[in-house]
Parts: C-alpha cells; structure tokens; sequence
C-alpha cells in the first residue's frame, strides 16, 4: 500500500467516524444546552483559574451555540475528508474533535476521541506535507498508537487474575451501563464460554505487535480486530471505537510492508 | 517508526499520571493510557425518587432506561453514548469525593480512608460545590417529571447488596 492510498483511505474512514460523533452530538444537542446536564455555566467553573484570554474563548466557543457551531464545522469537515485532498478539513476535524473533548473534561466517548484524533491528526500532517517524511512520522505514529492500544490492553488485563480465570468477561457484560441483552449474558456466563471468550481475546491483543511483521499477518489481524470492534458495538453499543479503530488500520498496513 | 514507538510508549506510560492542571487534564484524550476494563469492578450507579407536590418521596429507581433503537447501536448510538457520558459523570463524582475525603484525611492525620458509610451531602459546601456533584444533580433532574421534588443517591456494589455512597438533599425540580 503506498503512502497516498493509505492516507485515503484513512480520510474515508475517520470521516464516517468523525460524522458519526458529530451527528451523535448534535442528536442530544438539548444536554448541552443551558438548561442541559452538560451546561458550558457548569463544565466551565473548572477553568476559573486560567488565564482570561482562555476563559473568554472558551465562554465563546463551548457555550451551547458555540459548540453547536463546532459540530456543524465537524460534520462538515467529515464529509469533505473523502472528497478533497487540501489540508483544512482534518485539521478543522481534528480541532473539533479536541474542542469536543475538552468541553466535556477531557472525554466524551473515552478512547474513541483519543483515536479519532490520533487518525484525524495523520491525516492532517499527510494533506498539509504529502509524501514527506512528516507524512510518513504521522503514519507511523497512527500505526505505533494502534498497535499499544491493543499490547497495553492485553497485557494489563493479563496482570488481573480476574481476567486470567475467565471470570471477568461475566462481570463486564452486567455492568448496567451497556444494557448487554440477556441472551449473550447468559451464554458468556458459562464458564468454558467465558474463559474461551476470555483467551481468545487476550491471545488477539498481545498478539497484536505481529502485524508489523507482514502484510499478510497485519491482514489477518485487523480483520480479527474489525469483527472485534463489531462485536464490541453490537454487544455494548461501543459504535464509536469500531469506525475510530479501523481508520487507524490503512497507518499500520502502509509501516507492515 | 522505531522512534515513533519510543516516543509513544513514554508517553503512554506517563499516561497513567494525574495532573493537577484543569486545562491540562481536558486535553488528556491527546495522550491516552489504552488501559480498558484493566480492572473489572462494579460501577456506582446513579438512582432517583420523586414526589408531585407536598407528597412522599417514592420509590428509588436507576436513571438507566431501556434505551431506544437498539437494533441500530453498532452504527448510530446518540442515547447509548449520551448514557455512558452520564455514567462518567457518577465515576468522576465519586473519585473526587475520593480525592476530597483523602484530603481531610492528610490534614486530621487519622488515615481513615475513603467510603466508609453513606455520606449526606446537604449542608456540605465542599461536597455541593464540586462540579461533578451539580452535573450528576442535573443528571437526576433530567430522569424525574418536570416540576416535582426530587432526591438523588449514588451506591457503590458491595456484598449482599448496593451500598449508599452519597445521598443528596431533597431539590426543587
């Protein structure tokens, strides 16, 4: 894969990723209103003590008209990332997606906006400085985030006997928060199901580093972890990190040749 | 790319650590940790219980409803997404109120720890005033009928059942 393809097709993807938080956004735009749960009067009492320069942009631009503002902007940088090879919109795109996050202290959608912003930022340096070593430095940094993503993962829940027993596969999918249905609760309850589950899992993100091997394992492996992140989101409504995650794929894929 | 991994390991690594800094801590998802369900424990959870009028508080019930669209959540999840923000809202309340019960703890010396008991936060400033604790109030108004009375808990998993970790005061929708 050369540098420009890999690069295309990551702005294709991080577009539907970065359309998909915006149009989310704006969806339950009402709690960010000022009568909303995420009100800016709130979430902003936290930077009383910054500089006045930073509180008054930030009144501007994170107030509910301004965010609103910011989402359009996302939207429509998103959309533009396929279409166009200028610069601006993965900039504008990661710009949004940073403002997002640092409205709502420092993550909206945990380590999707951190991997939205890595793959966006990519982009942004292979449009502003094409087939330079800038270009490639950005790649390769989508690419080594990728792959630590799923190593450090894996390995931290390896240290977790939890984890190692297979008992904890149950414990996540009953946390309330992801209203996980009762048929594929009760078939991870059980316990061979749960340690395979477990393992299998486990085997997969410490496994991962090998993509930079080959073309051929790195191709593989993304397609485990495309139906891993699919998984994830029909399970746990965890949309976001399946189209953040493989727009981060085109990077590694570029560095495994 | 060799560098590019050293250079991201570090900073993955110092991930891990707090920092003081308002400012610096909203751009943490510029420098993620990648450490997901490393340690599976049981979330707090946010309840409610209102009342019309002058009458009774009624029964607790969880801010979590079934959620709609579901069919749909792999590609499009507004509500779903919407409901994790809220649920880290509860977390971070609860970590601060950590951080301020350590806090005492490092001024009166006696190291008691934190969460022992169900905390009443009326008339405590330094609860009230936490940021975290006006959003998750404003997450409660959000799940009870407009113009009604409302009170709001968070309870933490202990065994045989949810403890009360903080409970609010009675507020005016």
């Amino acid at each position: 894969m050369t540098l420009a393809v890999a690069v295309d097709w990551m702005a294709r993807l991080a577009g539907v990723a970065a359309a998909i938080a915006a149009l989310e956004l704006l969806c339950v735009r009402d709690a960010l209103a000022d009568h909303g749960v995420f009100a800016w009067r709130v979430l902003g009492r936290e930077l009383a003590g910054a500089p006045r320069a930073i509180r008054v942009l930030a009144d501007t631009v994170l107030g509910h008209r301004g965010m609103c503002s910011v989402l359009v902007l996302q939207l429509g940088a998103a959309l533009a990332l396929p279409c166009t090879s200028h610069p601006a919109p993965p900039w504008i795109a990661f710009a949004a997606v940073l403002l997002t996050a640092f409205r709502f202290r420092g993550t909206y959608n945990g380590g999707s906006d951190s991997m939205l912003l890595i793959v966006t930022l990519a982009v942004a340096l292979a449009r502003t400085a094409p087939d330079s070593e800038v270009a490639r430095g950005g790649l390769a940094y989508a690419a080594a985030q990728l792959v630590l993503s799923y190593f450090v993962s894996g390995v931290a829940k390896l240290r977790d006997r939890a984890w190692r027993s297979g008992r904890a596969v149950p414990r996540v999918l009953a946390l309330p928060q992801y209203q996980v249905s009762d048929r594929v609760r009760a078939a991870l309850t059980r316990p061979v199901l749960a340690r395979l589950a477990t393992w299998s899992m486990l085997a997969f993100e410490c496994g991962f580093p090998l993509a930079l091997a080959d073309a051929t394992t790195c191709w593989a492996l993304m397609a485990i972890g495309a139906c891993f992140h699919l998984a994830n989101a029909i399970v746990f409504g965890l949309n976001r990190f399946l189209w953040a995650w493989i727009a981060a794929y085109p990077a590694l894929l570029y560095w495994s040749r | 790319m060799l560098a590019a991994l050293v250079v991201v390991v570090a900073v993955t690594l110092l991930a891990r650590r707090a920092v003081s800094s308002p400012l610096l801590d909203r751009m943490r998802a510029l420098c993620p940790a990648w450490r997901f369900f490393d340690r599976v424990t049981g979330s707090p959870a946010l309840l409610v219980r209102f009342a019309a009028g002058a009458g009774e508080l009624g029964p607790w019930s969880s801010v979590l409803g079934k959620r709609r669209g579901r069919s749909m959540r792999w590609l499009f999840a507004p509500h779903d997404n919407l409901a994790l923000a809220y649920q880290s809202v509860v977390d971070r309340l609860v970590h601060d109120l950590g951080e301020l019960e350590a806090g005492e703890d490092d001024g009166d010396g006696d190291g008691d720890g934190a969460g022992a008991g169900a905390n009443t936060a009326e008339g405590d400033p330094a609860v009230v005033g936490l940021v975290s604790y006006e959003l998750v109030t404003r997450i409660a108004r959000a799940h009870v009928p407009a113009g009604t009375r409302f009170q709001w808990k968070v309870v933490v998993p202990a065994e045989p059942a949810p403890e009360d970790y903080l409970v609010s005061g009675v507020v005016a929708a």
